[in-house]
């Protein structure tokens, strides 16, 4: 579905990413966006994530921790249909790095009554591996492994257990990931290169703005870019931190570059991942 | 019909419920637990919906999926209607996390997300969000030689006589997760003992040192693990901070809200925090830390006095 099928009455508008493509950026942006040019990284103006626990337990009144994950993922639909209700806001934008998959009654995880429609960012997995390793305070094998697994999943805790903060998320492999989030779903999407965000990110971001039903004027955007680079939210999260980094990780703004997996990589490993994800990095330009 | 004691009630239930303290008391029960059928709806002008619970100040309706549906009405009366094929524990896990809070709410008391050790002649509270270790903590302090007096909720109820709010327990029985005993030390009891067939947290009963008297509360710790390169930190609260902390520890917020009862939760914290030190203990998320938080607490509340 292309944009024509906006139906502005619904508010969700899912930022759905694989990790470390480029979701935070964006939401960034945003918050720059709806904030008249200011951004503070640690108060985001977006709302939330779809795998947040504490907003689960809001809207079902449940202790989560509770739940098996199976009652989750069926009462989660539902969680977001009723958010979208309660909620007097027009826009509620929200992350999710959760694949588009379906739950045990075989519907799927997001809803389709109160989305909008999403915004998909993708970013070359040759690049996502060093990032993802970073973020996670993994090797970069370790990534390389998880983001080929058909079961890949985040937020997973050992043992079973069942008490972080948000839920764990299913992500499939990266391959995986992309193929659930562009095969014809029944909301419009807009599937935006995180290396076009930084090649052109005013005809980028301006496209994404457009596509979501805002209404934006050309500085306006332009100031929320300024706010929102990639120097700007490095500069901010080593001034203040930023509560989004894992604790082991160095830092969450690493490089925000394309390409530098030529001098993370080696080959073996670029092998690796080429060869596994070749359908979809051939699709997208990646290879 | 079984008769019991629990969150500060005498209940009569149709189903058996191990987890409560069997009790016989000579006049009507406070709450009565039967089977039946509940309302498929709530239906009126003050009626809040949200997913699949449905709120009015005097009624709550909780289907959850394939276990039960749970209708409280009055604060005196559960009608569950459980699910075919849907497990035991389960049904009666759901009733003491959410339906009995319903009752407690409609009867003006606050169900408080906390666990307590009884110290002296009163209590110590330790409350937080699930996973901040507030079952791991009692249950160390516990193995210390405390006496546990409530996990994971206790009722607030304020004695309109002298002002001061007391505290009751829940029932007698802890619950950990499996993570927990490896942390304190202690046996991983057999999967008979877990509250629900594929959870991996475990329930320990101590209905032989259990007290059931209301206590007033000394001292409250709110536990908080944070995503920060730090061990154990402890500091004091002013009455405001720990107002807003204690308020946050409201487990059913959706209760409180549709049933109006935010006065009641107002007047009762206020109280509290105007005559009870509140301390914040942060500590970092990804390492077991629970030795010194147990060191730290008990010099705090040693060295202090009441």
């Amino acid at each position: 579905m292309d944009n024509n099928d906006i139906d502005k009455a619904k508010k969700i508008i899912w930022l759905a990413s694989y990790p470390k493509s480029g979701n935070t950026w964006f939401r960034a942006f945003l918050t720059a966006l709806l904030n008249e040019g200011e951004l503070d990284i640690n108060e985001m103006k977006t709302d939330g994530i779809f795998s947040s626990r504490p907003v689960f337990d809001n809207f079902t009144d449940l202790d989560s921790t509770y739940l098996y994950d199976e009652e989750v993922k069926v009462l989660l639909p539902e969680v977001f249909i009723n958010l979208e209700k309660t909620y007097e806001k027009e826009n509620l934008f929200v992350k999710i790095h959760d694949a588009y998959t379906y739950n045990q009654d075989n519907q799927p995880i997001v809803p389709t009554e109160c989305t909008r429609c999403a915004i998909y960012f993708i970013r070359n997995p040759l690049d996502v591996v060093g990032s993802f390793a970073n973020h996670n305070n993994s090797t970069i094998d370790q990534t390389i492994t998880l983001m080929s697994n058909e079961n890949g999943f985040l937020a997973k805790q050992s043992n079973n257990l069942n008490i972080y903060n948000q839920f764990k998320q299913l992500m499939l492999s990266w391959s995986g990931h992309v193929k659930s989030w562009t095969s014809n779903l029944p909301f419009p999407v807009l599937l935006i290169r995180y290396e076009d965000m930084i090649a052109d990110t005013l005809t980028a971001f301006s496209k994404a703005v457009n596509f979501m039903g805002i209404t934006a004027t050309k500085e306006q955007i332009e100031a929320a870019i300024i706010a929102s680079s990639f120097e700007q939210l490095q500069k901010k999260e080593k001034e203040k931190g930023f509560k989004e980094k894992f604790i082991g990780s160095p830092s969450f703004f690493r490089k925000g570059k394309a390409g530098n997996w030529e001098n993370e990589l080696n080959s073996e490993q670029i092998n690796d991942i080429t060869s596994i994800h070749k359908k979809y990095m051939e699709l997208y330009d990646y290879l | 019909m079984y008769n019991y004691w629990g969150f500060g009630l005498h209940i009569a239930s149709e189903i058996e419920f191990p987890e409560l303290l069997p009790f016989e008391f000579p006049n009507l029960p406070d709450v009565n637990i039967s089977i039946g059928i509940t309302p498929q709806i709530l239906i009126g002008e003050d009626v809040i919906n949200r997913a699949r619970v449905s709120i009015s100040p005097t009624k709550y309706l909780l289907k959850f999926l394939n276990i039960a549906n749970y209708y409280v009405t009055d604060g005196n009366r559960i009608i569950i209607d459980p699910m075919t094929g849907a497990d035991e524990k389960s049904i009666r896990l759901f009733l003491l996390t959410n339906a009995m809070p319903a009752v407690l709410h409609q009867r003006d008391l606050i169900p408080l997300h906390a666990s307590a050790i009884e110290h002296e002649d009163g209590v110590i509270l330790f409350c937080g969000g699930s996973g901040t270790g507030k079952s791991t903590t009692v249950a160390m302090l516990q193995q210390k030689g405390y006496k546990l007096f409530s996990d994971d909720l206790c009722v607030l109820k304020a004695d309109k006589s002298n002002g001061q709010v007391y505290a009751y327990s829940s029932y007698p029985s802890i619950h950990l997760w499996r993570d927990s005993f490896e942390k304190i030390g202690i046996e991983i009891p057999e999967d008979d003992n877990k509250i629900r067939p594929q959870l991996p947290k475990y329930a320990r009963f101590c209905h032989d040192e259990f007290n059931i008297k209301p206590k007033l509360i000394k001292r409250i710790f709110i536990l908080r693990k944070l995503n920060k390169n730090i061990e154990v930190e402890i500091k004091e609260l002013s009455s405001i901070a720990a107002f807003r902390e204690i308020q946050r520890n409201n487990q059913h917020p959706v209760q409180m809200n549709s049933m109006k009862k935010r006065g009641i939760h107002f007047d009762i914290i206020s109280k509290i925090t105007a005559n009870t030190p509140v301390y914040d203990i942060s500590r970092v998320e990804s390492r077991n830390t629970i030795t010194q938080l147990v060191s730290l607490v008990e010099l705090n509340f040693t060295a202090n006095g009441q």
